[in-house]
């Protein structure tokens, strides 16, 4: 394989990457892209386990899944004891709030920017000890500087001290932002509450070192911006709270330890998991964090620069230590010409399912503050004609009533 | 099709197994044709090539399919069934989302599988404080009446048990359950019936409306033949509005199809091998021909194995008689400590690795028991061979 030296953006789509023919995908933060050697790779470990399911289920998953949490463990910055690996973020945000002991009266406090399935999630666990209700810390655009966020959290968490739980985002999902969590933690800290890091989007876009961050609890994909399949994540948790912070599922391994408990949740496929090593070991084929990233930033700034200026609208106002190299969102236009995209919910999903449906290309769109945003991401296969492709289509939607 | 296509013909030709390895083991694991397969990988490459199309439209399409599929095939509403990955967190999901409360009992049976009793395990300590019964039911046994009686007994002793959890086949000891007689008894004594029919579809007939429980769960990658993990979970009407999955994630308060059908971003492509495996299970004779061939396969084998190594068969009317799965009587071995966990482990491990035979071990009533599979791959010399493995292991 190709190491550094090889040219991100079309070579690189063609050489290590499969697509749908004509479609062009400009939101890998959704759903990530698998190369086409780790696909494979896949379909022989599946052989493998097909051609003798006894000695894969009963031994061999063993050796693989602690190889695959050792890997996971050292790219993150983690002591691998404190780590175990779940199907998706949004399973391990689960596991730790279906896990905690709710008393009456115990709140929750997450952000407006908080992913909606884990605002969901925030409202089931709340169920028991307020009947579903949960804070939202308010945080609005034009965002001046990190400090006022981190000011508003303590006061947020001072002004209800029945908060036993802080929910954060390590980078939001609708908004692409970066928020800053070491103070944030500081100040969880010095309150006695609990932090829980959504990091869905952080490996492989941001450097993570957890066990310098020290929150709680921290989950975060690989199969988003480190190329595993579907559904890979993984779930930090402090040794502190490894004795009641235990599975969904409880199975065989039932009291038999953190490890344990968490490896094996019945018979199911776990292959995702299996794949970690081999998709570190092409990310840093690639040429690692510095190389994506650089690669990654530079053209997703031109980008949106770019659409924005067709569309004669902005980028959110954000400092610029809160930006982050995978993913970017630019405001639309209010659509005059179409009530199907007006400034709603109901708006933005129809938007995103036309563009797909009709146009082939693939973006994420959130209503915000009553305004829609396209959040745009870039991956290493991506270049500036994709979108390009996606500014002329967006400037005949808006500006031309198409 | 003639009987003469199953065996080796078939194993051949539909199957493909690591050479030089017996598998007397379908039940733990299941297998998976190549054909299905094959399909799986195709559809892995259809998500891989636009990932987005496949999460925001198309799963949803292929999951409606594969349910409606699963339901004809058990007699189910489709609108109460879902699917889950393994019976396991099937269980798990309705005893973490039941409102229990303070004191309450479950009631399970010494034959509950492990994972299942580990479950209740969980509630108990978590959510109710209560205690947890079990039923026992030994060899020889005699009759149904004799498992019914042990149920309604225990029922009628202890008042405070809101749930029982019976199995449609037990796992450790491959017996089936006279599941209408006892979820009427339940019934009547106003209990919320679970059943874990993990090793029910494709093994027997299962008509869920008729049979009524208040919930059921059941693999499909055992002996289904779809990939792992596909199982259902079919839950009564009545408790649609509290039974929400183990993941709450967008669809919370859609309503359980919904709220089932999305996860997180997950790999739900084994569910989708539903209609695909079902056809394979028709198109080679369906239950009634595969039950013929293992029937009179296992009633060989079992005798054959049991007169080698002088052991009784354990008594069971034939109505309990799992068609695809056999018990034989273990002598006390040097070694693997008869009625023991250790004991029943270290021999599947050492069958597993220095003999190449892949089979199950339980212990029961202080001794250790052979658990035998038998499906459309299997053949008399497969039997043969672990009959000699056996005989020739020093005994105590």
């Amino acid at each position: 394989m190709a190491k550094a030296g090889v040219e991100f953006g079309a070579e690189v789509k063609k050489k290590y990457f499969h697509f749908k023919e004509a479609f062009t995908f400009l939101n890998h933060a959704s759903y990530g892209a698998v190369p086409t050697h780790i696909r494979e790779k896949q379909k022989q470990l599946l052989d493998v386990v097909n051609d003798n399911p006894d000695v894969f289920y009963r031994q061999a998953w063993k050796p693989f899944m602690s190889t695959a949490i050792q890997a996971a463990a050292e790219f993150l910055g983690a002591d691998p004891n404190n780590v175990v690996l779940v199907q998706n973020a949004t399973t391990g945000i689960n596991t730790v709030l279906k896990a905690f002991p709710w008393k009456k009266g115990d709140e929750i406090l997450a952000t407006t920017h908080t992913y909606c399935s884990i605002q969901n999630t925030c409202r089931k666990a709340a169920q028991i000890s307020t009947g579903g209700h949960f804070h939202q810390l308010e945080i609005n655009f034009p965002i001046k500087d990190e400090e006022e966020i981190v000011r508003d959290m303590a006061s947020a968490i001072d002004e209800h001290p029945s908060v036993r739980i802080v929910l954060l985002d390590h980078i939001t999902s609708p908004t692409a932002l970066l928020m800053p969590l070491k103070r944030m933690i500081e100040e969880c800290r010095k309150r006695g509450v609990l932090v829980l890091i959504d990091g869905a989007h952080a490996p492989g876009q941001i450097e993570i070192n957890l066990e310098e961050l020290c929150p709680d609890f921290y989950v975060g994909n690989f199969h988003k911006w480190v190329y595993t399949p579907r559904g890979c994540a993984f779930l930090w948790v402090h040794k502190d709270h490894q004795n009641w912070c235990t599975p969904l599922v409880t199975s065989y391994m039932y009291d038999k330890g953190f490890q344990l408990e968490y490896g094996q949740q019945g018979t199911r496929d776990d292959t995702p998991y299996f794949l970690i090593p081999d998709a570190i070991q092409f990310y840093k084929d690639m040429g690692g964090r510095e190389r994506i990233t650089k690669y990654t930033k530079e053209l997703l700034d031109s980008a949106c620069k770019m659409i924005a200026e067709r569309l004669q609208t902005r980028l959110a106002e954000i400092p610029k230590s809160m930006e982050v190299p995978g993913m970017k969102i630019v405001l639309l236009p209010d659509c005059t010409y179409n009530e199907r995209y007006s400034n709603t919910w109901e708006g933005s999903q129809n938007l995103q399912f036309d563009i797909m449906n009709k146009h082939r290309i693939h973006v994420t769109v959130n209503s915000i503050q009553g305004r829609l945003y396209m959040r745009l991401a870039a991956n290493i296969y991506n270049e500036m004609a994709d979108y390009e492709k996606l500014a002329d289509l967006l400037v005949k939607l808006f500006k031309e009533g198409e | 099709m003639a009987n003469a296509i199953f065996g080796a013909a078939m194993k051949k030709e539909c199957f493909h197994f690591e050479e030089g390895v017996t598998f007397l083991n379908h039940g733990s694991y299941g297998a998976i044709p190549i054909k299905i397969r094959d399909r799986q990988k195709q559809l892995h490459d259809e998500l891989n090539d636009n990932p987005d199309l496949f999460y925001r439209q198309t799963e949803y399409q292929l999951y409606t399919q594969a349910r409606d599929a699963a339901a004809r095939f058990v007699g189910a509403n489709p609108e109460n069934l879902v699917f889950v990955q393994n019976a396991t967190t099937g269980v798990n999901s309705v005893l973490k989302a039941l409102p229990w409360r303070d004191g309450d009992e479950i009631l399970t049976t010494v034959h509950t599988y492990r994972a299942v009793a580990n479950a209740c395990r969980k509630v108990a300590e978590f959510s109710t404080g209560g205690h947890i019964h079990q039923f026992d039911i030994r060899f020889p046994i005699k009759d149904e009446q004799q498992v019914v009686e042990s149920m309604t007994s225990h029922l009628d002793k202890h008042p405070k048990i809101r749930l029982v959890v019976l199995d449609h086949i037990t796992s450790p000891t491959a017996l089936v359950f006279p599941l209408s007689e006892m979820i009427e008894e339940c019934r009547k004594r106003g209990v919320l019936v679970f059943i874990d029919g993990a090793h029910a579809p494709g093994q027997v007939e299962i008509n869920l409306e008729e049979l009524q429980p208040d919930f059921y769960t059941g693999n499909f990658h055992k002996w289904v033949f779809t990939p792992r993990g596909c199982a259902i979970l079919w839950i009564a009407k009545q408790h649609h509005d509290w039974c929400t999955p183990l993941v709450t994630s967008h669809m919370y308060k859609k309503g359980v199809q919904l709220e089932y059908f999305m996860q997180g971003t997950r790999d739900n492509i084994p569910y989708f091998l539903v209609p695909e495996a079902l056809k394979f299970f028709s198109e080679i004779g369906g239950m009634e021909k595969i039950h013929q061939y293992t029937k009179a396969l296992l009633d060989n084998v079992t005798s054959m194995i049991s007169d080698k190594l002088g052991t009784p068969k354990p008594e069971i009317p034939k109505s309990m008689e799992a068609p695809y799965m056999r018990l034989v009587l273990l002598p006390e071995y040097e070694g693997y400590p008869a009625g023991t966990d250790e004991g029943a482990e270290r021999l599947i491990l050492d069958l597993m690795r220095k003999h190449r035979i892949n089979t199950a071990v339980c212990p029961a009533q202080g001794q250790l028991y052979l658990r035998l599979s038998a499906t459309v791959y299997n053949q008399l010399s497969d039997y043969e061979k672990i009959a000699e493995v056996l005989n020739a292991l020093p005994r105590k």
